[in-house]
């Protein structure tokens, strides 16, 4: 059964898929729609990885998860990303986020990790644009190539599965669910 | 880090030059803008000549090859797009 980021990017192929021989450029309705579309699935996969992470996977969550997510908002999973979209994470997070038992000084980002926070901002930025910006143009290509990477970032985040990446993954479900900040003691 | 334009708009230019899309690229416009959060970005457009004839993997690539590039000297997030200038 597809997940819902994976029928979210259906969706965005869809609006901008063209009938065999058609020419032209598409209206600007369906590539602004994709854009928001492919925005959308790349949240509600971090949503969904959130929920699974840190209340848990079984059926009988579901509702809990449900609730659980709508704490997330979409400016707080933004500032959590900005702070691992570097080669360093930043120094306000580092603590946070290092491998237990890792020595200290800066830590780095994983690549994957690095590649979505990357995707993250480019898409929070086109959806807006596309949402509620019409002076700002928004191409057929803009939205094909946004939906390449945003189903990339989600494969490679997926498939990122060993014990370090793990623990990664759900310090970063914390972070995002603590909007990128962390109280610092003096 | 924000770094001058005249210095982003030469590094997008250099990246756009060693690009296999090069001769297709007219114009570059930088601009910068702050999201409904308060948080700065780059809005980077690159106006190309028949866009729909280049392959999307070079695209990509020149789309990565300006994120690194720019954020090597800022720290604004450069959204990167492609308008037709036919």
């Amino acid at each position: 059964m597809a997940t819902y980021d994976q029928e979210l990017l259906a969706a965005a192929r869809r609006l901008i898929a063209r009938r065999a021989g058609q020419r032209g450029a598409l209206p600007s309705a369906r590539t602004r729609r994709s854009i928001s579309t492919s925005y959308y699935a790349l949240f509600h996969f971090l949503l969904d990885e959130a929920g699974t992470r840190l209340i848990g996977s079984h059926n009988q969550l579901r509702s809990r998860r449900r609730i659980f997510v709508r704490t997330f908002t979409h400016a707080g999973i933004k500032v959590a990303l900005d702070k691992v979209r570097g080669t360093r994470i930043d120094s306000s997070v580092a603590d946070f986020l290092r491998q237990p038992g890792a020595p200290p000084g800066p830590v780095a980002s994983p690549g994957f990790v690095q590649n979505l926070a990357k995707v993250f901002s480019d898409a929070q930025a086109k959806r807006h644009d596309a949402d509620y910006d019409l002076s700002k143009a928004l191409s057929e290509a803009d939205a094909r190539l946004l939906r390449a990477r945003v189903k990339r970032v989600i494969a490679a985040w997926r498939s990122a599965t060993g014990t370090t990446a793990r623990d990664f993954k759900h310090a970063l479900c914390m972070l995002m669910l603590l909007k990128g900040q962390l109280r610092r003691e003096s | 880090m924000q770094a001058d334009f005249a210095l982003l708009r030469d590094r997008v230019r250099e990246v756009v030059r060693r690009s296999p899309v090069s001769e297709r690229v007219n114009d570059i416009v930088l601009e910068a803008d702050r999201d409904d959060e308060g948080t700065d970005f780059l809005r980077v457009v690159l106006e190309m000549k028949a866009i729909d004839d280049v392959d999307d993997s070079e695209l990509e690539a020149l789309i990565e090859s300006i994120e690194k590039a720019v954020g090597d000297v800022d720290e604004r997030y450069p959204s990167v797009r492609f308008a037709d200038a036919a």
